[in-house]
């Protein structure tokens, strides 16, 4: 039994660390005022160089640095024809992503058959001899233990810092931060490259640590998912370590349950954190909580007249 | 001047976006084409006859550690042994491109297509309608009769439960994992012939399934291996499109893996036991009677005895008598005189499901939605 739950705690952790890495990300363009669904491509892109860079260069720092330069590519994309050229942010977001699938499937062909030694788990002394979740959260890749801080570091910028004030303002009130004198553009511009950043290290984890593989479109789905989580944690960062893990426990029990013939359908399972995630944004939608940052209410209301 | 080279920026990315599409289904020539003088016009006869180059569609990419590289190999072997040439299109989508696809390796020459993939099918029959000259080949009997279009269907149980007795015989736990996809018929007859090919050598042996839901999503796998292996599991057997991450996580855990669609015995020499394998002599034969004038068309299927599917030499982690008992059920297989599923057969909660002495037709078994005795897992 108690296998079984060390089990289930390093598997909640290992499949929600790429959706933490994605969340953060989005959360931070989000509160600039921009959605990015293209974080499912960057992470997509992600996996591919970050597993590429493993593969021949054998050097974990530059498999990151690599990837966060694509992803930094894909939020760029993404920002720019938004701002440059009004493009709509969610056809655009839709037309990246498969752009990435197409072009991570073109260049990775000869990736899948690979293999690499990746990100070995380190065990942090003491820590890690903890009963029940030593093994599971202080016997991990430097990447995860990354992503533990991640949460931290993003509400700290955000709510304690200058550049955090004027990121918020971007995603609030833009004509305030025009009126401070802040420059808006590059702001968001700044804000939705780091969600492509972010998104990138996700995949990176995702395939040099968490499956040491690359296959075409490994990430899932995964970048989607953390795009609505941003929803889910109403834009607070904090949240974000309930929100990820949710899913990552989800995964976790669909095998587990499975294992132990637990009789409830693996499609119920995998379906809960979307069903939590729907009635979470029902709810917020409703109380007009103000969290939801003020230029996002612009996007996708429905009439008022309706209402 | 700003709008001026955004627009170019947009054009390259477009045209990068096109290259990026077609290049997805960049062409592979292999085989030999050294057929000089056979006829490429086919006109009203049987389609397909006369055939000098065959186009084959895959989903995935050649080196992919299952699905994919079985087809890839098995078809240029074909070619090789028929001296027609064989066109391959890697990582063609489920969807209207692999129409625009089959069109060009059409126009390219091609009368026997082979559409790989489940998802294919839809638009193999539209194509197929506009070029009654072309055989067309599937993997799913299900669709629309055609007079030029057939099903290349597989029975893979004789195989599983070979898997299942070298499985058996090397578990020390008695503790066996399976990682299957969907609760799909093809997936759970393998699993209950796994299971009760296990049995047949270890009756104290537990098959415990799992079902990830997906063909190929690495990240359960990856799940699945270190629940099972947390799980006292010594032996993973699967049922996946993709098998190099869980063949590899077996490695580097340790425990007995069986592999699917390839031979992946490089990649884990020191766990890999035996798997099941497609092989194309069948599939060549039925190339050769379409090329020949005599397409089948509706179902062409089979198993061990007709050539359809094999096992994987046992590797040298398999002891000789393990090797043995294995090779006399291969033997038995090939023959037609395994019999995998006679009675009696029970399920999971005792009830029998085939009686003593009966004997499941093949419509039976391609109906199976049950998990056998001696399985833990849901069956729905």
């Amino acid at each position: 039994m108690m296998d079984l739950i060390e089990n289930f705690l390093l598997n909640t952790v290992r499949s929600g660390t790429p959706i933490m890495f994605a969340l953060m990300g989005d959360m931070i363009g989000q509160r600039a005022g921009h959605i990015s669904l293209s974080v499912e491509g960057a992470m997509l892109t992600g996996c591919l160089v970050g597993f590429t860079t493993c593969y021949y260069t054998d050097s974990l720092l530059l498999a990151v640095l690599f990837a966060a330069l694509a992803g930094a590519f894909v939020g760029f994309l993404q920002i720019h024809f938004n701002i440059r050229c009004g493009a709509d942010m969610f056809a655009l977001a839709l037309a990246i992503n498969y752009f990435c699938s197409a072009i991570t499937n073109y260049f990775g062909a000869s990736m899948v058959s690979k293999s690499i030694r990746g990100f070995s788990r380190i065990a942090i002394p003491g820590l890690s001899r903890i009963p029940v979740i030593g093994d599971a959260v202080f016997h991990q890749d430097i990447l995860t233990y990354c992503s533990y801080l991640l949460p931290l570091v993003v509400g700290f910028v955000l709510f304690k810092t200058k550049l955090g004030v004027a990121l918020r303002t971007a995603g609030e009130m833009h004509q305030v931060g025009v009126a401070y004198g802040y420059n808006i553009k590059r702001l968001k511009y700044g804000a939705v490259i780091a969600a492509g950043v972010l998104a990138a290290i996700g995949g990176v984890q995702l395939a040099c640590a968490y499956t040491m593989t690359w296959t075409s479109d490994m990430s899932g789905g995964r970048g989607f998912i953390a795009s609505a989580l941003v929803i889910l944690c109403s834009w607070k960062p904090k949240r974000a370590y309930m929100a990820a893990y949710l899913f990552g426990a989800a995964q976790s029990l669909q095998i587990l349950f499975q294992l132990l013939a637990v009789p409830i359908p693996t499609n119920i399972v995998t379906m809960a954190p979307y069903v939590v995630t729907l009635v979470a944004l029902a709810f917020i939608s409703m109380n007009r909580n103000p969290s939801m940052p003020e230029e996002l209410k612009k996007i996708g209301r429905p009439l008022e007249i309706l209402n | 001047m700003k709008k001026f080279k955004m627009k170019w920026m947009a054009m390259f990315l477009v045209m990068a976006l096109a290259v990026c599409m077609a290049a997805c289904g960049g062409t592979e020539t292999g085989g030999t084409a050294q057929t000089g003088g056979g006829e490429t016009q086919a006109s009203a006869d049987a389609p397909g006859k006369g055939a000098t180059k065959i186009g084959v569609l895959l989903v995935g990419t050649r080196d992919d550690y299952g699905y994919n590289q079985a087809l890839y190999e098995g078809c240029l072997e074909s070619g090789q042994e028929l001296g027609v040439e064989v066109l391959i299109k890697e990582s063609v989508p489920e969807d209207s491109s692999s129409q625009a696809v089959m069109e060009q390796l059409i126009a390219e020459g091609c009368t026997i297509i082979y559409a790989s993939s489940y998802g294919h099918r839809e638009y193999a029959e539209l194509v197929a309608a506009a070029h009654p000259e072309v055989a067309f080949f599937c993997s799913n009997e299900t669709g629309e009769d055609m007079n030029n279009v057939s099903a290349l269907v597989t029975y893979g149980w004789d195989s599983a439960y070979i898997n299942g007795i070298c499985a058996g015989l090397m578990t020390k736990t008695n503790e066996i994992g399976y990682i299957g996809s969907f609760q799909v018929p093809v997936v759970m007859y393998s699993v209950d012939a796994f299971a009760l090919g296990v049995q047949s050598v270890n009756p104290n042996a537990t098959v415990h399934v799992v079902f990830t839901g997906s063909w190929d999503d690495v990240g359960l796998q990856t799940d699945a291996v270190n629940a099972m292996a947390s799980q006292n599991i010594d032996c993973i057997a699967q049922y996946q499109d993709y098998t190099k991450t869980i063949c590899e996580m077996c490695e580097a855990a340790g425990i007995y893996v069986i592999g699917y669609h390839v031979d992946a015995s490089d990649i884990a020499p020191n766990t890999f036991l035996t798997g099941t394998i497609d092989i194309c002599k069948r599939q060549t034969e039925v190339f050769r009677e379409t090329i020949e004038g005599n397409f089948p068309a509706g179902i062409v299927s089979g198993g061990y005895p007709e050539g359809m599917v094999a096992n994987a030499e046992c590797s040298d982690v398999v002891p000789d008598e393990v090797k043995a008992q294995v090779d006399a059920a291969v033997k038995a297989a090939e023959e037609g005189s395994l019999n995998v599923y006679a009675g009696p057969v029970y399920l999971q909660d005792g009830s029998v499901v085939y009686e003593e002495g009966y004997t499941p037709t093949t419509e039976e078994i391609l109906g199976i939605d049950f998990l056998v005795q001696g399985t833990v897992g849901l069956d729905n």
